[in-house]
């Protein structure tokens, strides 16, 4: 059976050619556009992946993740975060929180995939 | 019985007169002796008595007085007399007035008149007046005066001063006011260009993400085949993309190097290894262009203290740019020791960058006409920020070559010693300090012993030491700087106050027993210790060391010294402690035979430390611990809790984990009991 990712990104193009990517490499993927849908559809679809955008509309990313982290069932759920901001605090303080791994915007498609192979446990 | 009656009449007249006469000489002997001027006024406002003090002060006779027109004797006129006397008789008790004494020279004598009136039967027979010379109150009082009337003057001066004072205070304000306006102004500006740089960063990777995406789906052939044309161009495009990706990140780093957000921070880095690190990573596409990276680093260097990832863009940039412009031949990394500085040199044989380009290679976005090899394209902006890191290091960064003829880039690096180093942290510190009126302490802590050490636990052993010695930057919590100054010196930066050095020092000194107490099995170690505040020293970077320097304190002279009281019930067991110590050097000690003497003891002298057995007679240790802890002078003495054979092992154990008490047991080891003691001290 084909894993679930849950792409969470307030830029719909963004989801769209994320999704028809992992799509294409036989995941099944849901969309959400901002934290809240984010925490409904994890709860609902139980996602095998996340990628998570670090700054959203509705509570930011963070957000999401420390409130996946705190339910049984999500919290082992492996997030990889993705951002536009070019702060490397920013990717060690989510790597520090637990995060499976992180992915600076623009992102390199070969790196992507290969990353979220890695967070599935598929290598 | 009549004559008798007169007789006895007669004799008590006689009686009578004596005593009159008696009571007469009485009073003169008492007028005279008055310091005081006494007068006597007649109902006709003649004089009736004048006192010697009086005549003294007047300068006349008595007869030349008595009976004479009061007036004679006083400045004022009869009727300023007149009103003055009414109001004595109004009053009908004593009545002060302020009246003038004319001598017979004709000097007028200020006198306080206390007068009086005299009544006999309820007429007035007369008034008495006893009247204080005023003239040294007088004199007081015109000083007084005079003293006012130039504080006064003063005053008016001061005034003039005060409001000048103001005025320039007020202008100052004003000044301060818009310098702080401009300083908010600058420092808003800075932040709005930061949010900028990094919005703007922002906002333009996020459209960037789904184009780059969206080629590359279609370039995969997820959206459906693709021509090989239009493959080509897709291709074009998502190399575009990601060189905009990178002069987005050039750019923040220009705007980052440029604001000094990000300062360096150097470290102790190691030139040849960071050389042939860069080599490696640029090895594969060498190979592939049949290029041959060549080095020529002289052997003696190695440790530089630079900006590690800072330096690496630098030779980064230099050697990316190089193989780029190279087709054919070599590229050569050298680094040269030139006294004072390092020289740094990226060379080709490529197609060299004509003269007149030279100065202006380094400006943002100046790419000049120069035939791109494959490859990425490049930014504009390699050159640029290489410059602005070389400048933060304190170096220079130039070009030479011609067109055809290759190039070389050069840049120097100054040579630095630890301790130039430490002086430039400190300078640092000293210019925060100023700027934010701010203290700061140096402290400094020398291993006494290095060269006895050096034998013994080798250099490795004593870099290991030092190593863990940084750590004491834990006794903080904000970030210090800790510098090895030399190999047995290092320095601590700290902002602490002048009246909290005491407290830090402590730590300090406490941390660095710590890590004696794991490292030295032997207690062999020992150190001294100095410190100096900001602004001490006239407030000069090297005045600042010299001051901590100059003022080294033996830890070890110091703990000696220290007072020892050793509680045990046993005598030959606190003997064989006592020679276990002296043999150390210890020498101040006291010592006691059951709890209460120990207690009786510690109040009237506290010692530094308590070696406690804790059976002992009249009052156990336990509670000898418990009393000391409940009294502010005693709950903080170190104690070393001695443990024989005979003590509840297991309560002792409960004891010391919750009260986190060392404990000896008997038989001890020498080494690890004289280690105790000194890290307890």
């Amino acid at each position: 059976m084909a894993k679930k990712i849950l792409i969470v990104d307030d830029e719909p193009h963004i989801v769209k050619a994320l999704a028809l990517r992992l799509k294409a490499n036989n995941y099944d993927t849901v969309a959400a556009y901002d934290a809240m849908q984010a925490m409904k559809k994890a709860v609902e679809e139980k996602p095998d992946l996340i990628i998570l955008d670090y700054k959203m509309p509705a509570g930011d990313g963070l957000t999401v993740f420390e409130n996946l982290q705190r339910m049984c069932d999500l919290g082992i759920v492996p997030v990889i975060f993705i951002t536009a901001f070019p702060d490397k605090i920013v990717k060690n303080k989510v790597m520090e929180m637990g995060a499976a791994d992180f992915i600076m915007k623009p992102f390199d498609t070969e790196d992507l995939l290969n990353k979220v192979k890695k967070a599935l446990g598929d290598e | 019985m009549r004559s008798g009656r007169g007789i006895r009449k007669k004799i008590v007249l006689k009686e009578e007169q004596g005593e009159i006469f008696g009571q007469k000489v009485y009073l003169e002997s008492i007028m005279s002796s008055m310091t005081d001027a006494l007068i006597v006024i007649n109902p006709d406002a003649t004089l009736r008595l004048v006192n010697k003090a009086a005549l003294d002060l007047l300068g006349y006779k008595e007869d030349e007085l008595i009976g004479q027109p009061m007036g004679k004797i006083f400045l004022q006129e009869g009727d300023t007399l007149h009103k003055y006397f009414k109001k004595i008789i109004i009053a009908g008790v004593a009545y002060n007035v302020g009246l003038t004494f004319l001598t017979k020279q004709g000097n007028g004598i200020p006198v306080n008149l206390s007068g009086a009136l005299i009544q006999q039967e309820g007429k007035i027979i007369g008034i008495v007046g006893v009247a204080r010379d005023m003239r040294w109150i007088m004199e007081v009082i015109s000083d007084l005066e005079k003293k006012d009337r130039e504080l006064e003057e003063r005053s008016k001066n001061l005034t003039r001063t005060q409001k000048a004072m103001l005025y320039m205070m007020g202008d100052l304000d004003i000044a301060k006011k818009e310098a702080e306006k401009v300083s908010k102004g600058l420092q808003k500006l800075d932040r709005f260009k930061d949010e900028l740089v990094s919005t703007v960063s922002h906002e333009l990777r996020t459209p960037m993400t789904s184009i780059r995406e969206t080629i590359s789906l279609m370039l995969d052939g997820i959206l459906g085949e693709t021509t090989e044309k239009q493959r080509g161009m897709l291709s074009m495009c998502l190399e575009d993309i990601d060189r905009l990706g990178r002069i987005i990140n050039n750019l923040l780093d220009v705007s980052r190097l440029e604001g000094q957000k990000e300062g360096i921070k150097k470290e102790s880095v190691n030139l040849t290894v960071l050389v042939e690190n860069i080599i490696t990573s640029f090895h594969s596409l060498a190979e592939a262009k049949g290029l041959e990276i060549r080095r020529d680093i002289s052997p003696e260097i190695t440790m530089v203290y630079v900006d590690k990832d800072k330096i690496m863009q630098v030779f980064d940039n230099l050697l990316g740019n190089a193989l780029k412009f190279t087709k054919k031949g070599y590229i050569e990394i050298s680094i040269k020791d030139k006294g004072k500085e390092l020289e740094c040199a990226v060379s080709d044989t490529g197609i060299g960058i004509a003269e007149e380009h030279l100065p202006e290679i380094f400006n943002k976005f100046v790419q000049i006409e120069r035939v791109d090899g494959p490859g990425e394209k490049g930014t504009g902006l390699g050159l640029a920020i290489s410059k602005n890191i070389v400048e933060l290091h304190q170096g220079k960064i130039w070009a030479e070559g011609a067109l055809g003829k290759g190039a070389k880039f050069i840049f120097t690096l100054p040579k630095q010693s630890p301790e130039e180093v430490l002086m430039e942290g400190i300078e640092k510190r000293v210019a925060s300090a100023k700027r934010e009126h701010r203290e700061f302490s140096v402290f400094v802590v020398r291993l006494d012993n290095y060269t006895d050490l050096l034998g013994k636990i080798k250099e490795e052993g004593i870099k290991e030491l030092f190593s863990k010695m940084l750590e004491i930057r834990n006794v903080f919590k904000e970030e210090r700087t800790i510098t090895l100054k030399k190999n047995d010196e290092m320095i601590i930066l700290a902002d602490v106050n002048k009246q909290d050095v005491p407290v830090a020092s402590a730590r300090i000194k406490r941390a660095v027993k710590e890590i004696f107490l794991e490292t030295d099995k032997e207690n062999e170690m020992s150190f001294s210790y100095g410190y100096a505040t900001y602004p001490d020293g006239n407030g000069s970077t090297k005045g600042l060391l010299e001051k901590a320097e100059s003022g080294f304190i033996s830890e070890r002279e110091e703990r000696l010294k220290k007072h020892i009281m050793i509680v045990d019930d046993d005598p030959g067991m606190v003997t064989m402690i006592k020679k276990t110590l002296q043999s150390a050097g210890y020498s101040n000690f006291s010592d006691a035979g059951d709890g209460k003497e120990a207690l009786e003891k510690i109040n009237v002298a506290i010692p530094d430390l308590l070696i406690l057995d804790m059976k002992i007679p009249l009052m156990n240790g336990y509670e000898v611990i418990g009393r000391l802890k409940e009294n502010v002078e005693t709950k903080d003495i170190p104690v070393l809790i001695i443990s024989g054979c005979a003590v509840e092992i297991e309560r002792l154990d409960r004891y010391v984990a919750k009260k986190a008490i060392p404990v000896l047991e008997k038989p001890w080891d020498v080494h690890k009991f004289r280690a105790l003691v000194a890290y307890l001290l």
